[in-house]
């Protein structure tokens, strides 16, 4: 049993959005409700030298969605049984068994389950597991015109991409979730640490 | 920042439901001593009216928390993982604490009908009531018990540690039943009070001014019980409200910065008024509760208002301290930034 999970080159991605708005598409989501988000994390300052000052500032790129963690915080605590992880490590909200109770919101360190006000249930990216399962790939990576992204066996990609990592600002710590996306980080956040630009979007 | 606006559901719920359990377990414990005081009747006179509120009030709290989930239609799905879920487990013990609760104060309400009433009743019936009253009290008692735990633990799970540390503290489940401890004792003088003032109304009856006597004495005590009991977890909560606040500052990570730094921003005002709040109400005018009790022909309704200034000082604080308490949740950040 494989357990998939997405791979991102951050030194690839260029902010085009084009996951983001793939992964609307596919699953029909309103403004408001991203699967998908890509967090644009920067800083820098301004140096001086002599007489003039130059910016010496670094911006990259974080596309991030639900992690399908090993062991998602989310699956214990709902108190409907309506989440479920597949024999592929997919972990699915059973939207017709959800009654948009929104703990399992409050229990995901990503946010990544939405509440729908319309509906009246909580969904969340589901890895596009009818197209996975159809043979496809997920709508996010099919998507990416820099070929940053990839999907798979996490273990085959984690191999595949020595020095892959969890560990990029700003994503949580994972405690012992186990999520499953990994990411070879950007080269300007090896030494530096930037914040969030674009909370107001994600 | 968001303001927990749209929690209101919740925090009705809760506070309904603790008041509810806390009320309900002090009136076990007063009429447990009232029975063995004067008798059975006296004991009866005194608790049962007040027994009866409660179930509107359970079924109030049930309907505001509809208010939360969206899909409100399908709220019996919520008792589908017992097994791993405090949340369900809270629906779970809230449901039956009402069911065997309120079959056992429509038990205890045959009390109050007349003998001849009562001889209506099939025989068989009317002698199983003295064992079958108390084996549901005691039942009822515990799951209503097991609803606040639960509902503590759907905050304190260690599962949403990471997400929310302004709820995974000790801190969480004592204000749970400190809460039910402190409403519970407050709204039972206040209750007893609006019994004992209704009784005296009806003093043309026979027998009414014997009866009323005992009833004064009754109340007393139950006041005198209920004044400790706040006062006792009034200083148990602040004991605790420092603590948690240094243990906040003291792991330093964005999420607690955000908390305290909304304590002493946008909520310092309703931060004051909390605890002011709970310590006019549970320390101050308790203690006078208390002091008028002990003394029996002082000011009747002076001794009257400090119960009913008391019990709505502490609803007063405690709606505050749930709104406060959801608003640390409110710091919504993707990524612990």
């Amino acid at each position: 049993m494989a357990q998939y999970g997405f791979y991102v080159d951050l030194n690839a991605c260029i902010g085009c959005k084009a996951c983001q708005m793939a992964c609307k598409d596919r699953a029909g989501n309103e403004p408001g409700i991203n699967w998908r988000r890509v967090i644009e994390v920067g800083g820098g300052e301004w140096r001086q030298s002599g007489t003039s000052w130059t910016p010496d500032i670094f911006a990259y790129f974080l596309p991030t969605a639900c992690h399908h963690c090993s062991n998602p915080p989310c699956l214990p605590v709902c108190p409907t049984a309506a989440i479920s992880k597949d024999d592929n490590g997919i972990v699915k909200i059973n939207v017709e068994q959800c009654i948009g109770c929104h703990y399992c919101e409050w229990a995901c360190l990503w946010g990544a389950p939405q509440f729908y006000e319309d509906r009246g249930i909580v969904d969340k990216c589901d890895f596009c597991k009818d197209i996975v399962d159809a043979g496809g790939s997920p709508a996010c990576v099919e998507a990416c015109p820099m070929r940053a992204m990839e999907w798979g066996d996490i273990e085959e990609l984690r191999a595949s991409h020595p020095g892959a990592t969890f560990a990029v600002v700003p994503l949580a710590d994972p405690q012992d979730f186990g999520p499953n996306s990994t990411y070879t980080a950007h080269v300007a956040s090896t030494d530096r640490v930037g914040e969030i630009l674009n909370q107001e979007e994600i | 920042m968001n303001y927990p606006d749209h929690e209101w559901s919740l925090i009705i719920f809760n506070i309904l439901g603790d008041l509810s359990v806390g009320v309900f377990v002090a009136l076990g414990i007063v009429h447990f001593y009232a029975a063995r005081k004067t008798d059975a009747k006296q004991a009866s006179q005194l608790s049962t009216r007040a027994l009866l509120v409660l179930g509107p009030i359970l079924v109030l709290g049930m309907l505001a928390v509809l208010g939360h989930v969206g899909n409100p239609e399908r709220m019996f799905n919520m008792l589908s993982n017992l097994d791993t879920s405090w949340l369900a487990r809270e629906v779970a013990f809230y449901g039956a604490f009402l069911v065997v609760g309120g079959v056992f104060a429509v038990l205890q309400a045959i009390t109050l009908l007349s003998p001849a009433q009562q001889e209506r009743l099939p025989e068989g019936f009317r002698k199983a009531l003295p064992t079958l009253r108390p084996i549901l009290a005691w039942v009822a008692a515990l799951l209503g018990l097991a609803f606040v735990f639960s509902a503590a633990m759907i905050y304190y799970d260690p599962r949403l540690a990471a997400r929310q540390t302004g709820w995974a503290h000790l801190y969480t489940p004592i204000l749970f039943f400190a809460d039910t401890g402190m409403l519970g004792a407050l709204a039972l003088g206040v209750g007893f009070v609006g019994n004992y003032l209704w009784l005296q109304r009806k003093q043309k009856e026979p027998g009414a001014k014997e009866t009323l006597s005992i009833q004064e004495g009754l109340l007393r005590d139950a006041i005198q019980g209920a004044s400790f009991v706040s006062i006792a977890l009034i200083g148990v909560l602040f004991v605790t409200i420092p603590i948690y606040l240094v243990s906040l500052g003291a792991e330093n990570n964005n999420l607690n910065e955000a908390i305290l730094d909304m304590l002493h921003t946008d909520f310092a005002m309703l931060w004051f008024l909390r605890l002011f709040l709970a310590f006019t109400g549970a320390g101050i005018l308790s203690a006078f509760a208390w002091y008028l009790a002990v003394r029996p022909q002082r000011r009747q309704r002076l001794f009257y208002l400090m119960i009913v200034g008391a019990f709505v000082c502490v609803l007063a604080s405690e709606v505050i301290a749930r709104y406060l308490f959801y608003g640390r949740n409110a710091v919504l950040l993707i990524g612990g930034m």
